[in-house]
């Protein structure tokens, strides 16, 4: 089992391999892209947010990739925007799959079925981003057809249904989301823009003001709404974390743990992938579930986060 | 043009009989849609279609059955309640909607001679009035659409955004269009702030997590003004949508349009 981290600053790497981190993906911007496709067309999910998400050209992610790989790390490129135009896949044909193909990337993180087919044809893997929605066996059966290495399971399945598709599909290898950020809507039918003059659309619609038309009646009922939509403002997946459901993710065939967060604070990204780490080899001494959850390892005032399961991806494993 | 009703999300056993009177009967509408692009919950939940293809059937109206993406625990069960309708009354429905490349593919293997439609969720492009230079901008729908509507004879169901849509290849450019009006859904996902309102504060948002239908007794509205147009955001069920009163201009035949009768049937509620 795998620890995957966003790369968005080289200097970290040495630093986050030293943690443990065994898997990288970054992004990357071109300015010739968006002179030719404007600024609104995205390489990828984040390139809304220009050289703060993605740092580096794509000259300069080569030799990155390159020096991931030196070390015996994995890497992967982030191509994973709503959608590409025929021109667009065009452009990323040749201007960019030449080049990642010498470089030995592990594999682009693709978004669409066609984007995916021309990976293949110049001899590159592809990974199904989570903005390809596989909710179930049967779309991550069209996705293996279609030649994927990997899947990334969306945030919004239960783990019982992550066992039940990493059971259906063998061949294929599955990455699932694990720590530091949590959405409210799911990444790929929120189409919404991600960007700093708007921020993101869960975000602004949380914090304006609304009307709530209801048919509730009575004290309690319109009680229960009120605190509803308080506790959901205030307090769901401000962060997010999977650690409990480590063991049975392992024990079900996940290859990848994920930590997001391509903007957040270095140290605190560096402090999970240590946890983490340290967390898989307990698993692995651990005969079951229980003695997991009994021994398991918790960062210094971990256990605010845990208060009522707002921030659990998984929090059917306690709650 | 084929003027259709898009019941989807909104029709539960109390309003079906006046949803009936006032907007079926009469034939106002060609085409009625039933059954849930965004709600997975809500589809399971519904236990009248039958009923309601046999009035359709009666009165003469065609029938398409939408169907939402299922997450794995429910996608077994989904498919033996798609099977009761698609097979009700003879056979009357004719045709589907589907939202994603797996049931787009078990439904073609499924239901030979059924027209099969490509749902308003698997067009990702984004839509979004916050970022006024975007939104006046064209909107260019793209290729991962264009290699699932190779594989159908259907109509492709988009949004109304933006001023201007074009389909990037010939491909889309060559199927005929339905556009979704006057509601163009932003976001959805499977947690469902409404379902969680009768919970325990520990078991509250969970993705997919099941309900009393509480979307049936709850809205919300935001309202917000971008440079100088009003925009109104609504909170329907998972989703949420802006309301948008311009109609774009395609590159493609618009065959139908499909209208969401939300405020309508607020009104006849009463």
């Amino acid at each position: 089992m795998k620890i995957l981290v966003p790369l968005n600053d080289k200097e970290v790497l040495a630093r986050y391999i030293n943690a443990g981190a065994d898997e990288f993906y970054l992004g990357f911007y071109d300015d010739k892209w968006e002179e030719r496709f404007g600024r609104f067309t995205d390489i990828n999910r984040m390139s809304g947010f220009g050289k703060l998400a993605n740092k580096y050209s794509f000259e300069e992610i080569s030799d990155i990739i390159k020096n991931i790989k030196s070390q015996g790390k994995s890497v992967y490129i982030t191509m994973n925007a709503n959608l590409y135009s025929t021109d667009e896949i065009d452009y990323i044909c040749v201007n960019y799959f030449e080049t990642l193909k010498k470089t030995g990337v592990d594999a682009v993180i693709i978004s669409d079925l066609k984007l995916a087919k021309a990976a293949h044809d110049n001899g590159i893997k592809t990974v199904a981003s989570t903005m390809c929605g596989i909710y179930n066996s049967d779309i991550a059966e069209i996705y293996k057809k279609a030649g994927v290495k990997r899947i990334i399971i969306p945030r919004d399945v239960s783990l019982a249904e992550i066992e039940s598709m990493c059971s259906v599909n063998k061949e294929i290898e599955y990455e699932v989301f694990f720590m530091r950020n949590g959405c409210v809507f799911s990444d790929c039918y929120c189409l919404g823009m991600h960007r700093p003059e708007c921020g993101s659309f869960c975000g602004f619609i949380k914090t304006r003001s609304k009307k709530v038309f209801s048919k509730y009646k009575g004290f309690k009922e319109h009680h229960d709404m009120e605190l509803n939509d308080h506790l959901y403002n205030s307090f769901f997946h401000r962060e997010a974390c999977g650690m409990c459901a480590l063991y049975r993710l392992m024990k079900s065939g996940v290859s990848s743990l994920k930590i997001v967060g391509r903007a957040d604070q270095q140290e605190a990204v560096e402090k999970d992938i240590v946890l983490t780490g340290k967390n898989i080899e307990l698993a692995k001494s651990c005969e079951s579930e229980a003695e997991f959850l009994d021994r398991m390892l918790f960062h210094e005032g971990m256990m605010k986060k845990c208060m009522l399961s707002f921030s659990c991806y998984y929090p059917e494993i306690r709650f | 043009m084929i003027s259709c009703l898009n019941l989807c999300e909104i029709l539960n056993e109390e309003n079906a009989k006046k949803i009936f009177y006032s907007m079926v009967e009469g034939k106002k509408y060609d085409r009625i849609y039933f059954g849930s692009y965004f709600c997975s919950r809500y589809f399971l939940n519904i236990n009248f279609y039958k009923s309601f293809v046999k009035r359709l059937k009666e009165e003469k109206i065609s029938a398409t059955l939408v169907i939402p993406v299922f997450t794995e625990n429910d996608l077994n069960s989904a498919k033996q309640i798609i099977d009761d309708i698609v097979l009700c009354e003879c056979g009357y429905i004719d045709e589907i909607t589907v939202n994603d490349e797996g049931m787009l593919n078990y439904v073609k293997k499924m239901y030979k001679g059924i027209r099969v439609n490509i749902g308003r969720l698997l067009f990702k492009e984004a839509r979004d009035v916050r970022v006024t230079e975007y939104d006046r901008q064209t909107h260019v729908i793209g290729n991962s659409t264009s290699f699932i509507a190779d594989n159908t004879d259907g109509v492709i169901e988009i949004d109304e955004v933006g001023s201007e849509i074009v389909f990037c290849d010939d491909n889309l450019i060559a199927k005929k269009t339905g556009v979704h009006y006057p509601l163009c859904f932003v976001t959805t996902g499977n947690i469902c702030k409404y379902a969680s309102i009768h919970l325990d504060i520990e078991k509250k948002f969970r993705p997919n997590s099941k309900c009393r239908l509480e979307c049936q007794k709850i809205y919300e509205q935001t309202t917000e003004t971008m440079k100088d147009k009003i925009f109104d955001f609504y909170r329907i069920g998972r989703t949420v949508y802006v309301g948008r009163h311009d109609r774009a201009i395609i590159n493609s035949e618009v065959e139908r349009q499909i209208y969401f009768p939300f405020f309508d049937l607020l009104k006849l509620e009463g």
